[in-house]
């Protein structure tokens, strides 16, 4: 896979939608050990509207697909979970205007603007215990690949790793921001779940590109 | 609100529809957003900058009291106390500001800051001209933190009176956001609560019930107008180029002619150390269940003075 059109980037967002759903119950694990329990079902809610969308529409751009689910997330998940998943997927548009297909120097720079995107509206900063502390590796991961490859699969695989390493470095952290600041002492030893989401949500696209 | 909780799904939404129902040649619900709910005025104005006020559901008048004419073009609410959906907001600018763009007015808080960035993104991305005012006037929290970190309260009166009157005289976009912004750096707010059978008074709570920064016991009428006058002009500072407005809100259990005698020792107090260009009084932002006031100074140059001639009657208050 050397670059993903539409249609393969629709397949690996199916796929992405799949894999947070079945991480629902994970998700709400941690996430009454650490924060208020509903990030799961926030997140199940999202991609489980976000899964029917897709079933039920083509796109004609890489562009097009991403707005859509974006908007999809934006409408249907509400809370800063919303905001936060759909800035990711639609802060890097501009990158990939007018493209019909995504090589790996163009899915980064698309996800690199919607993890920028994320940290300035986010307004977390590193080390806060937070899904930025699963982007900014995933993002540095990406930029390292692209030395080696242009293949889009292997991008991919690179922000996911990146991602993995962010979720468990996070363990270490005690939150700094929202509701999870008020579980500062029991949250230590568990991941954020905002982070293992993003790292399953990279996953999943890599999964799906693959054909797995 | 135990007594609604079967209705708390779609609150707002029929809240708006109700309100749209009572008053049809006032306002207009826009359909399809729950939970937040979006209400429009009967007649818009499309050839004109567009406001669009927005925060969590409320008990009034503001935020939807604030929409009519020399006032906002439309409220958006997300549940009560919980931050309108940047869907909703996306939606509202959509509808309304594809000629001569949109406005996105608020107070201060994180979730409100997160949906109206987005939305203010997503309507860029459709064409639509966005510009975001926030406004940080509770000077009771965040003490000692930049300005920008306070939350706000009702001095967004102001601020939608100046952005409204600047909207409706054509201005563009850019030129209303910047003297709305303008009024917004000029205000300051300070919560007095009162427990009336004790003399006690709390100076600088939140309103979800965060902690005062002053307790006096054995308070008198007069000495709290002092007071609050004091704290609020060491806050503010009014240049000497400044007239400084001045409104009194009542809180839910203060009564009508309490808030009047209150208002009154707070003018005296104030016109002792420099004169007041006006003082407004009225319930204009009922959210907390206690006795007390909100008491707010903006301080207005020649510019600013110039958009807040003459008075508005909103829904149950003139302003």
């Amino acid at each position: 896979m050397n670059r993903a059109d539409s249609s393969a980037l629709r397949a690996a967002m199916l796929a992405a939608a799949d894999d947070i759903i079945a991480a629902e119950p994970e998700l709400t694990r941690i996430d009454m050990v650490i924060g208020d329990g509903d990030h799961g079902i926030g997140m199940k809610t999202g991609f489980t509207a976000l899964r029917r969308m897709l079933l039920e529409n083509e796109y004609p751009t890489p562009y097009a697909l991403f707005h859509a689910c974006g908007l999809c997330l934006v409408k249907s998940m509400g809370g800063s979970s919303g905001v936060l998943f759909g800035t990711l997927l639609i802060g890097g548009l501009e990158a990939i205007e007018g493209l019909d297909s995504l090589g790996g120097r163009e899915m980064c720079a698309f996800l690199a603007g919607g993890i920028d995107a994320v940290v300035r509206r986010g307004r977390a900063k590193p080390g806060y215990k937070t899904m930025v502390d699963a982007l900014l590796p995933a993002k540095a991961r990406m930029e390292a690949a692209l030395t080696q490859t242009d293949d889009v699969g292997r991008v991919l695989a690179a922000a996911e790793a990146g991602a993995l390493e962010g979720v468990e470095a996070t363990k270490d952290m005690l939150p700094r921001l929202g509701r999870s600041r008020g579980f500062r002492e029991t949250a230590l030893g568990w991941p954020d779940p905002g982070a293992v989401s993003v790292s399953v949500l990279l996953g999943g696209l890599r999964r799906g590109l693959d054909g797995e | 609100m135990h007594w609604f909780a079967e209705t708390r799904e779609d609150y707002c939404p029929r809240w708006f529809e109700a309100m749209a129902g009572a008053f049809p040649e006032r306002w207009r619900a826009m359909e399809g957003q729950s939970p937040s709910a979006v209400l429009l005025k009967r007649a818009p104005t499309p050839d004109r900058v567009q406001v669009i006020i927005s925060g969590g559901g409320s008990n009034g008048p503001f935020i939807p009291g604030f929409v009519g004419e020399g006032m906002a073009d439309a409220a958006v609410v997300g549940p009560p106390y919980t931050a309108p959906s940047a869907y909703a907001l996306y939606e509202a600018g959509l509808a309304l500001g594809r000629e001569k763009g949109v406005l996105l007015l608020y107070n201060n808080y994180m979730g409100d800051y997160l949906n109206n960035d987005m939305a203010d993104e997503l309507l860029r991305l459709e064409g639509v001209r966005v510009e975001q005012v926030l406004c940080c006037d509770d000077m009771g929290q965040a003490i000692g933190e930049p300005r920008e970190n306070r939350g706000g309260r009702i001095g967004i009166a102001y601020v939608i009176r100046v952005a409204a009157e600047a909207a409706r005289r054509g201005l563009p976009l850019e030129e209303v956001a910047r003297l709305a912004r303008k009024a917004a750096a000029r205000l300051s707010t300070l919560c007095v609560t009162v427990d009336p059978e004790l003399s006690h008074v709390t100076y600088g709570k939140g309103f979800s019930d965060e902690p005062g920064f002053l307790e006096r016991d054995g308070a008198t009428v007069a000495g709290t107008a002092e007071e609050t006058v004091e704290l609020l002009l060491k806050d503010v500072e009014p240049r000497a180029d400044e007239r400084v407005y001045m409104l009194v809100n009542r809180l839910r259990l203060t009564s009508y002619s309490d808030s009047f005698v209150m208002a009154g020792c707070l003018k005296a107090a104030f016109e002792k150390r420099r004169p007041l260009a006006q003082m407004r009084v009225g319930g204009y932002m009922q959210v907390m269940d206690v006795y007390g006031y909100t008491v707010t100074l903006l301080c207005a140059d020649a510019e600013l003075d110039d958009y807040l001639a003459g008075s508005l009657a909103g829904d149950g208050f003139l302003l």
